[in-house]
C-alpha cells in the first residue's frame, strides 16, 4: 500500500514534509492499536481451535446429500432411527456450503471459516458496543460480559455461526436504522433493502433467523410505543414519516424470511417450537436452570437492568425493554439460547453502565471530566436541545482532534502499519498460512479435536458392517462422516430428533442396565462401539457377554465388539 | 405553496401505512389457518375396513399330514378349557387355532364363540376366574388396555388377543364388554395403534392385526410424531437375527408372509419392500433346510444347527422342537410355493410333528398347549387348502 506522494527528492535547503495521500481517518490511535492487537490474538486464536468431531460432520453431511439429490432431505439422511421422525435441515445452505468447502478446502477450509465467521461476529459486537458507548474501555468490558457465555459454543462450526454474524449484522443495522430518515426517492427506498437482504439470507443460512425476527418485531413495536408516548397519540404514529419508513423496512424484512425453500414450513416450524425441526437446532426445550452459572448471569443481568434503570440517564428505547424481555424468554425456553440473550443484554446494559460511569466521573481522568460531563449531556435525549452542551462538546473534540494532530506528525500512521504488520505476522504464523507460504502440515490430532475416535473409523473401516452401530451420540457424526460408505449409527449429535423409545434405549444401554443386551438385540445391533472414559460400565458390561460378542478392537480410550454369529 | 401539497401527500401516505398496517396484522392471522400452521394434519391412525380381510391357506398336501393323522392330531389339541381358571393365554391361542365357529361334541371344551365371549366380555370372564381377579381388559386414559404376562388370567403376547379376533374375522363393530362400559373393537384396534411404537419389544401382533384391517398402505402418525407404514413394519420385522424375538423368531416370518399374501388383496408395500422380504424368507428357508433334524424338527438353533440350542424358559428339548417346527410349518402353510422348501423337508417335518402329538399324553400337551396350538394349526392348514 502507497501511503506518500511521489514528490522529487528535496534539496537540503529546501526540504518540506511529505504528505499523506491516505485519510487520516485510516490513521489508528494508540487505544486503536490495543483493540486491533486484541482482535488480531483472538482470530489467531480461533485458527488453532481444532475441528471438533461432531456437529459440522453431520451438516456437512446433509449438504452432500442436499448437492446429490438437489432437494432437501424430508428425514434425517444421517441417522436411520429416525427415518420416521418428520425433520428438515433448517440450515440447508450452511450445510451446502461447509459440504462445498470441505470438498474444495478440506478440514484447513473449515477452520478458515470459523475465523471468518466467529472472528467477524466478533468484531461486528464491538464495532457496535462503541457505537453505543464511544469507549473502547467500555467496548472491550462488553466483550468480556459476552465471551464467557459463548465461550463454550465459539469452538463448534456450525450454521449457528453464521446466523451469530448475521444477528450482529442485524443489531448494527437497526441502530442504524434508528436515526434513519425515510427516503425521498425510489433509489432511497432501494437502498433500503439491505436489512430484507440480510434477513432472507439469514433464513437461508440458518434457523436462528427467528431469533433475529424477535430482534426485528421488538424494533417494530419499540419504534410505535416511543411514538405514541412521545406523541400522546397513537394515530400521530403514522404521521411520522421517518417512524412509518422504518416499521415498513422491518415488516419487509419479516416478510423476507419466507425466501427460503422452506417457506412457511419455517413459521410453522416456528410454532410448533417444542417438537420441530427448527426447535432441535436450538437444542429443544430445555428450560434455563438458575441453579447454572448461565442462569446466574441472567438473573444478575437482570439485576442489572434494575440498577440501570434507577441511575441511568440515558433513555431506554421501548425496543430495547422489549428486546430484554423476549431474549429472556427464549432462555428461559433453551438455555442454549442464552448466548443470544446475553449479546442483547450487552447491548443495552453497557452503554447504561457507560452512560452511569461517565456521569459520575468513575474510571475517569480528572482533567477529561469536564469534557465527558458535556458530552453526558449531549447524550442526553432531554439534553438533546442543549445548545451549551453541544458547543462543549464540540469544542473539547476540537481541542483533541488538534492535539492528536499536532502530536501525531510525522508518525501518524504508525500504529495503522504496525496493525497491518501484526495482521501478517498473526496470518503467517497461523495454521491457516500453511498452504499459502508452506511449511509442515499440522498433525490429526491438532487439526481435530483430542477426542476424535480415529482409530475406531478406521478399524470400522476395514470391517464393512452391514447392521446398524451403536455408539456414542457425539462419536455418531464422525463415523458416519469418515467411516466407511453406508455406516448406519445409532445416535449422533441430532440424537434428539430419535423416538422417545429409542432415546430411552440408549440411555439404558449407555449406561448398560438391565436388559441391555436383549435392546441391542432389539435394533438389530451388529458393532458396539464404545467410549470407555464416558462409558465405564457399558465397557465392563460388555467383557461379561462374550458369549454373543467378541472384543473386535481396544486401545486405551476406546472399544468395539462385534456380535457373534450363530454358530461362531 | 408547498405546504398544503406536503400535507397531502403525508396524508396519502398515512392512508397507505394504515392499510398496509391492517394487510400485515390480518396476514399474521389469516396466513397461519389458511396454510394449515397452526393444525397437524397427519394421520394417527391407518384407514380401517369393518371386516378384516381373509387370508386363505393355500395348499393341501396330504403327505405333509394325513386326513387320519389330521382329526387324531385335532382330537388331541381341542380346547378343554371349560374349567375355573382356565389360562387367558390358551383361550387366546385357542381362539385362533379354532376360530369362532368351532364347536365341539366333549363338553369340556369351550366352543369358538365361547372362546371369544370369555376374551371380550367382562361379565364371562369374571364367571371363570372370580371377583377379585383383575379384568382382562378395561379402559384406561381412553384406551383399551389388555392385562398382559401378569400370570394366567392375562394374555401372553403384546396385542396378540387382537390379532386372533382379527384372524378369526371379527368386524370392528363388535362390542367387548368392559367393567361398567361397551366399546367396540374398533376402540381396541385404535388404542393398539396409538400406543405401537415400531422399536417396541413385540410389534408382529399389532402389525398384523392393523394390515388385516386397513384399507390400503396409508401412513399413520405415532404419538411421539413418528410415521408408520407398513414398510417401515416390515423392515423392522426383518431388523433383527432370525432366532431373536418371540417364539425363536417365527412370529415375525409369519407375520410377513402374512403381509406378502394381504398385499395380493390391495397395496400395502411398495416394490423393493416385497422384493426385501422375499429375500428375507427365502434366506430363512434355506437356513431351514439346512438345519432340520433327520427325524424332522428344528430346534431353537434353526437358523444355524451349529450352535447349541438353547431357552431359558423351554429346558425340555421336545417343548422347543414342537415350537420350532410348528411354527415353521405354519408360516410355510400360508406362504406361496416359491418360498417352501423341497417337499420332502415339509413331509418329514409334517409328520415328526404328527407322531408326536398323538404320542403325548394330557399333562404334557396342557403344558405345552400354546405352542400345540401353532402346531394344531399349522397341520390344518396344510390340509385347508385348494
Amino acid at each position: 500500500m502507497e501511503t506518500v506522494s511521489a514528490h522529487p527528492r528535496p534539496s537540503e535547503s529546501t526540504y518540506t514534509p511529505l504528505t499523506p495521500v491516505l485519510s487520516e481517518r485510516y490513521a489508528l490511535s494508540a487505544g486503536q492499536f490495543s483493540i486491533v492487537a486484541a482482535l488480531t490474538a483472538w482470530c489467531w486464536y480461533l485458527s488453532y481451535i481444532p475441528l471438533f468431531h461432531a456437529v459440522t460432520w453431520r451438516h456437512a453431511m446433509v449438504g452432500q446429500w442436499i448437492a446429490e439429490h438437489n432437494a432437501l432431505p424430508m428425514v434425517d439422511p444421517t441417522l436411520p432411527l429416525a427415518d420416521g421422525m418428520d425433520w428438515t435441515t433448517t440450515s440447508w445452505l450452511s450445510d451446502l456450503l461447509l459440504h462445498l468447502l470441505e470438498r474444495g478446502g478440506g478440514p484447513l477450509a473449515l477452520q478458515a471459516t470459523l475465523v471468518v465467521l466467529v472472528g467477524g461476529a466478533s468484531i461486528g459486537l464491538a464495532r457496535l458496543l462503541y457505537l453505543e458507548t464511544s469507549s473502547k474501555r467500555w467496548m472491550l468490558a462488553g466483550l468480556a460480559l459476552v465471551l464467557p457465555f459463548v465461550w463454550a459454543r465459539v469452538g463448534v462450526l456450525r450454521p449457528e455461526l453464521a446466523g451469530a454474524g448475521c444477528f450482529v449484522g442485524l443489531l448494527l443495522m437497526l441502530r442504524r436504522l434508528r436515526t434513519e430518515s425515510a427516503p425521498s426517492s425510489i433509489a432511497g427506498w432501494a437502498g433500503g433493502a439491505w436489512l430484507p437482504l440480510l434477513m432472507a439470507v439469514w433464513a437461508n443460512l440458518d434457523g436462528s433467523v427467528l431469533l433475529g425476527t424477535v430482534a426485528v418485531a421488538c424494533f417494530a413495536v419499540g419504534e410505535f410505543v416511543d411514538g405514541w408516548l412521545e406523541r400522546r397519540d397513537p394515530r400521530l404514529v403514522a404521521r411520522d414519516a421517518d417512524r412509518r419508513w422504518r416499521i415498513w423496512l422491518v415488516q419487509a424484512s419479516i416478510a423476507a424470511t419466507l425466501c427460503t425453500p422452506l417457506g412457511w414450513d419455517l413459521w410453522r416450524q416456528a410454532a410448533a417450537l417444542t417438537t420441530s425441526s427448527l426447535g432441535t437446532a436450538f437444542g429443544g426445550f430445555r428450560p434455563l436452570l438458575f441453579a447454572s452459572w448461565q442462569g446466574l448471569g441472567v438473573l444478575a443481568m437482570w439485576a442489572l437492568l434494575g440498577v440501570l434503570l434507577r441511575y441511568s440517564r440515558r433513555a431506554f428505547r421501548a425496543a430495547d425493554v422489549l428486546a430484554f424481555v423476549a431474549f429472556s424468554l427464549l432462555a428461559g425456553f433453551s438455555q442454549s439460547l442464552t448466548p443470544w440473550f446475553v449479546v442483547v443484554a450487552a447491548g443495552i446494559l453497557v452503554p447504561h453502565a457507560s452512560r452511569i460511569f461517565r456521569d459520575r466521573g468513575w474510571l475517569i481522568p480528572k482533567e477529561s471530566v469536564t469534557a465527558v460531563q458535556a458530552t453526558s449531556a449531549f447524550d442526553t435525549r432531554e439534553a438533546a436541545s442543549s445548545t451549551d452542551a453541544d458547543k462543549s462538546l464540540r469544542a473539547a473534540r476540537t481541542a483533541d482532534a488538534n492535539s492528536a494532530e499536532e502530536s501525531a506528525q510525522p508518525f501518524q500512521f504508525a500504529y495503522s502499519l504496525a496493525s497491518l504488520l501484526m495482521i501478517w505476522v498473526a496470518f503467517a504464523l497461523s495454521p491457516l498460512a500453511t498452504p499459502l507460504l508452506g511449511g509442515k502440515p499440522r498433525p490429526l490430532n491438532r487439526i481435530y479435536s483430542p477426542d476424535t475416535p480415529h482409530a475406531v473409523a478406521e478399524f470400522l473401516r476395514g470391517q464393512t458392517p452391514k447392521g446398524l452401530v451403536w455408539c456414542p451420540e457425539e462419536w455418531g457424526d464422525w463415523l458416519r462422516w469418515n467411516g466407511p460408505a453406508g455406516i448406519k449409527v445409532a445416535a449422533n449429535s441430532n440424537a434428539s430428533i430419535l423416538p422417545r423409545i429409542v432415546r430411552t434405549d440408549y440411555s439404558q444401554v449407555t449406561r448398560a442396565e438391565g436388559t441391555w443386551t436383549r435392546t441391542l438385540d432389539r435394533y438389530g445391533v451388529e458393532y458396539l462401539a464404545i467410549d470407555k472414559q464416558t462409558q465405564p460400565r457399558l465397557a465392563d458390561g460388555v467383557q461379561s457377554t462374550l458369549d454373543s460378542w467378541t472384543v473386535v478392537f481396544e486401545d486405551e480410550s476406546a472399544l468395539v465388539a462385534r456380535r457373534k454369529e450363530a454358530g461362531e | 405553496m408547498n405546504r398544503p401539497h406536503n400535507k397531502a401527500r403525508n396524508s396519502k401516505w398515512m392512508l397507505v401505512f394504515g392499510w398496509s398496517q391492517v394487510a400485515f396484522l390480518a396476514a399474521l392471522v389469516a396466513v397461519p389457518s389458511v396454510a394449515g400452521l397452526s393444525r397437524d394434519p397427519r394421520p394417527r391412525l391407518p384407514q380401517f375396513e369393518l371386516e378384516p380381510i381373509r387370508v386363505e391357506p393355500l395348499h393341501n398336501n396330504p403327505l405333509i399330514v394325513t386326513d387320519e393323522q389330521l382329526a387324531a392330531v385335532l382330537k388331541k389339541l381341542e380346547p378343554r378349557l371349560r374349567h375355573s381358571q382356565p389360562k387367558i393365554n390358551y383361550v387366546d391361542h385357542a381362539l385362533r387355532f379354532w376360530g369362532v365357529d368351532a364347536t365341539f361334541t366333549d363338553p369340556a371344551c369351550l366352543s369358538g364363540e365361547e372362546l371369544r365371549k370369555l376374551l371380550v366380555d367382562h361379565e364371562v370372564f369374571k364367571a371363570a376366574w372370580g371377583n377379585e381377579t383383575k379384568p382382562l381388559m378395561s379402559m384406561r386414559n381412553g384406551l383399551v388396555t389388555v392385562r398382559m404376562q401378569q400370570g394366567n388370567a392375562t394374555a401372553s403376547h403384546v396385542d396378540h388377543t387382537l390379532a386372533s379376533l382379527a384372524e378369526c374375522g371379527t368386524p370392528l363393530d363388535f362390542d367387548l364388554s368392559l367393567p361398567g362400559q361397551t366399546v367396540q373393537l374398533r376402540t381396541m384396534l385404535a388404542s393398539a395403534i396409538a400406543r405401537f411404537e415400531i422399536n417396541q419389544q413385540e410389534y408382529e401382533w399389532t402389525t398384523l392385526a392393523a394390515a388385516l384391517y386397513a384399507v390400503d398402505g396409508s401412513a399413520w402418525y405415532s404419538v411421539d410424531g413418528e410415521r408408520m407404514d407398513f414398510n417401515r413394519c416390515a423392515r423392522r420385522l426383518m431388523r433383527q437375527q432370525y432366532q431373536q424375538g418371540v417364539c425363536y423368531g417365527n412370529h415375525r416370518l409369519y407375520t410377513l408372509v402374512m403381509l406378502l399374501r394381504i398385499d395380493e388383496q390391495k397395496p400395502l408395500l411398495d416394490e423393493a419392500t416385497r422384493a426385501e422380504i422375499s429375500a428375507h424368507l427365502r434366506e430363512a428357508t434355506r437356513r431351514l433346510v439346512a438345519s432340520q433334524a433327520p427325524e424332522g424338527f428344528w430346534d431353537q438353533n434353526w437358523p444355524d444347527a451349529k450352535s447349541a440350542a438353547r431357552d431359558e424358559k423351554l429346558e425340555t428339548p421336545l417343548s422347543r422342537r414342537i415350537l420350532a417346527t410348528g411354527h415353521a410349518l405354519e408360516w410355510w402353510a400360508m406362504a406361496p410355493a416359491e418360498f417352501h422348501p423341497p417337499r420332502e423337508v415339509l413331509v418329514r417335518a409334517g409328520q415328526w410333528l404328527s407322531k408326536e402329538i398323538e404320542s403325548m399324553d394330557g399333562p404334557a400337551i396342557e403344558k405345552n398347549y400354546t405352542f400345540l396350538s401353532h402346531a394344531g394349526r399349522a397341520l390344518r392348514l396344510w390340509r385347508s387348502g385348494t
